[in-house]
């Protein structure tokens, strides 16, 4: 007899169900009061954000307590393991940190639209579908829930000329890589015509031993790098990374901050899981793969950076950069390298939530109670006069970013160049050194502007208010205390990795 | 007749008119989202082929999904296209100029 759904799946999935019930509590709850003519149609919005945040305080409640056994479940389209917890807990911690971060400045930008926090939590539930994924069917599932719920949160700011075009142009960049996704998958499935991934893995070793002289499969290969070419659309690595500085520039700063924090680590996760768990024999070609797409970002992300004005741009570009250095540690298929792959991802993300809370700090108040944010690099000018700590803490976060010892950012890259010397990848790791140091001259340029340039006329800024402060010194403090104490940073991810 | 590479051949050149169809496009917005919608059909086509000629249900299977996620995502695409409208006037391609660099 076949059982369709055991306990063992209702364990194994608890805290993505506890998510999707609590997301249709808060939708009854948020239709029916902000439409009720007797409360005086309420604006619901930070409501909703720190319900969102009890509900991931939950979440993370369920996640502790539960026990640590690996298994796969509903009938091997996902699987659960002590390193999928620990990812997921730093997840959610992270997305406390975020609601935090955005909580007043969704408030400020006049964006009244309580849904947001409703998508944010339907983004959570599908980062954990895609991160536990064991079938090439449940990564296009779990991929597309992502990917709509970020196609309207790019459009999210309806009366804004630039969100729509840079959302547009997000939606049809969007649907092309899920098509050239699902082309890689239909020839995978074609050839094999299995989709799970340890039959894949067996499969693909049985294919190689049979032969003496490894050809392999052309249809295996062009589905594979489809697949890959998908991913990077999504991570924004070069060459398919035209849709990012329009989009980065166009959508409001609140949603690009998880664009930018979020996408990352679970499409690398991703990334791993499939190409380690299912073709890991067929390594040789998608090094080679990963290794052009690794030198082209690099190039591209410090030589355009150097041109920009607008912030924004500027921060697309720079994650473009940092694309680069992450797919290097991707391009050795050993423990070393997806230890120092997610390390340097887990100080970027510290690293942009502590760009994120200074710069939504900057608003400008050009009349009573009429506030505007700031967005190009110069208006960053004379900060240290007008706010010292703040202006301290962009120092320390973008020497941080630039890679400069002893905070945190020097221990990354120089995790990730260790492991590629390892591999004997000598050219990728002088080539790119050469791009840091050269990468390094955009993050102290915007340090020049706020400490030694001179104008006549000054900025005055709103002071930081209390939430983005604690995201602030949460981030600036993790980055400097680091090297005194790295243990915690270093425990969770060595139990990622290894598990 | 029913060779497998005709109908591989087929899905390979419908889905090829997709994607040139989004980059010679010189209209309007909606012609993008049809050939969208064109490659998605090509993939289609493609695991059927693949579950007829491998004898597995489970191509079929995927197909059927696919073409519920592409439902809500065209769904989902001619709403941010409508707000589009609202906001410029016109949907030409020419005229998306906003943003540059």
């Amino acid at each position: 007899m076949n059982i369709l759904i055991s306990m063992i799946d209702i364990y194994l999935f608890m805290p993505e169900l506890f998510i999707i019930f609590s997301f249709f509590i808060l939708l009854i709850y948020g239709v029916s009061i902000s439409t009720n003519k007797n409360y005086g149609y309420p604006v619901l919005l930070k409501s909703i954000g720190y319900l969102t945040i009890i509900v991931f305080l939950f979440t993370l409640f369920f996640l502790i307590k539960s026990s640590d056994f690996s298994s796969v479940y509903f009938s091997n389209f996902f699987f659960s393991n002590q390193s999928l917890k620990w990812i997921k807990i730093t997840l959610l911690i992270i997305s406390i940190f975020y609601i935090f971060l955005i909580i007043s400045n969704i408030y400020l930008e006049k964006l009244n639209i309580f849904e947001f926090f409703l998508l944010f939590l339907l983004t959570i539930l599908a980062i954990f579908l895609i991160i536990s994924t064991f079938d090439l069917i449940s990564i296009y599932i779990s991929l597309e829930i992502l990917n709509l719920t970020f196609y309207v949160l790019a459009t999210i700011k309806r009366t804004s000329e630039f969100s729509t075009e840079a959302g547009l142009k997000y939606f049809i960049l969007g649907v092309f890589s899920t098509g050239i996704l699902l082309f890689g998958i239909s020839l995978i499935y074609g050839y094999t015509g299995i989709t799970n991934f340890t039959d894949l893995n067996i499969f693909i070793q049985n294919l190689i031993e049979n032969k003496n002289v490894i050809e392999f499969p052309i249809q295996l290969l062009l589905g594979l790098v489809l697949i890959s070419v998908a991913f990077f659309f999504k991570l924004s690595a070069a060459p398919f990374h035209m849709w990012s500085p329009d989009v980065y520039e166009g959508t409001i700063t609140s949603v690009i901050a998880l664009f930018t924090i979020f996408t990352k680590v679970i499409i690398f996760y991703l990334f791993i899981n499939l190409f380690n768990f299912a073709f890991y024999d067929l390594f040789s070609i998608w090094q080679k793969l990963v290794i052009f797409c690794a030198f082209f970002s690099l190039f591209l992300g410090t030589f355009i950076a150097f041109i920009q004005t607008k912030f924004k741009r500027f921060l697309a570009y720079s994650s473009i950069n940092h694309m680069g250095f992450i797919i290097i540690a991707v391009s050795s298929a050993n423990c070393n390298g997806f230890y120092s792959l997610f390390f340097y991802i887990i100080i970027y993300i510290l690293i942009n939530l502590g760009i994120f809370s200074s710069f939504f700090s900057l608003r400008s108040v050009t009349s009573y109670k009429v506030n505007k944010q700031a967005r190009y690099i110069n208006e960053f000018i004379i900060l240290s006069k007008t706010q010292p700590m703040v202006a301290f803490s962009i120092l320390i976060i973008f020497f941080s970013i630039a890679g400069i010892p002893p905070l945190a950012g020097f221990f990354a890259k120089l995790i990730v160049f260790l492991t590629c010397l390892e591999n004997s990848s000598y050219s990728l790791v002088i080539f790119s050194i050469l791009i840091s140091c050269l990468a390094a001259f955009y993050y102290i340029r915007i340090i020049k502007i706020i400490y030694f340039d001179n104008f006549e006329v000054w900025p005055i800024y709103l002071p930081i208010d209390k939430l983005k402060a604690n995201v602030l010194s949460f981030s600036v403090l993790s980055l400097t205390l680091f090297c005194l104490n790295p243990n915690l940073i270093i425990n969770i991810i060595y139990i990622i990795v290894i598990m | 007749m029913f060779q497998q590479n005709y109908y591989l051949i087929l899905s390979l050149i419908m889905f090829l008119l997709g994607t040139f169809g989004i980059f010679l496009n010189r209209k309007n917005i909606l012609i993008i989202l049809m050939s969208l919608e064109l490659m998605i059909l090509a993939i289609n086509l493609l695991f059927v082929t693949f579950s007829v000629f491998l004898d597995d249900v489970v191509g079929q299977l995927f197909c059927l999904i696919v073409l519920t996620v592409a439902a809500a995502e065209s769904a989902i695409g001619l709403a941010i296209l409508v707000v589009y409208y609202r906001i410029c006037g016109n949907i030409s391609v020419e005229l998306i100029n906003l943003m540059k660099g």
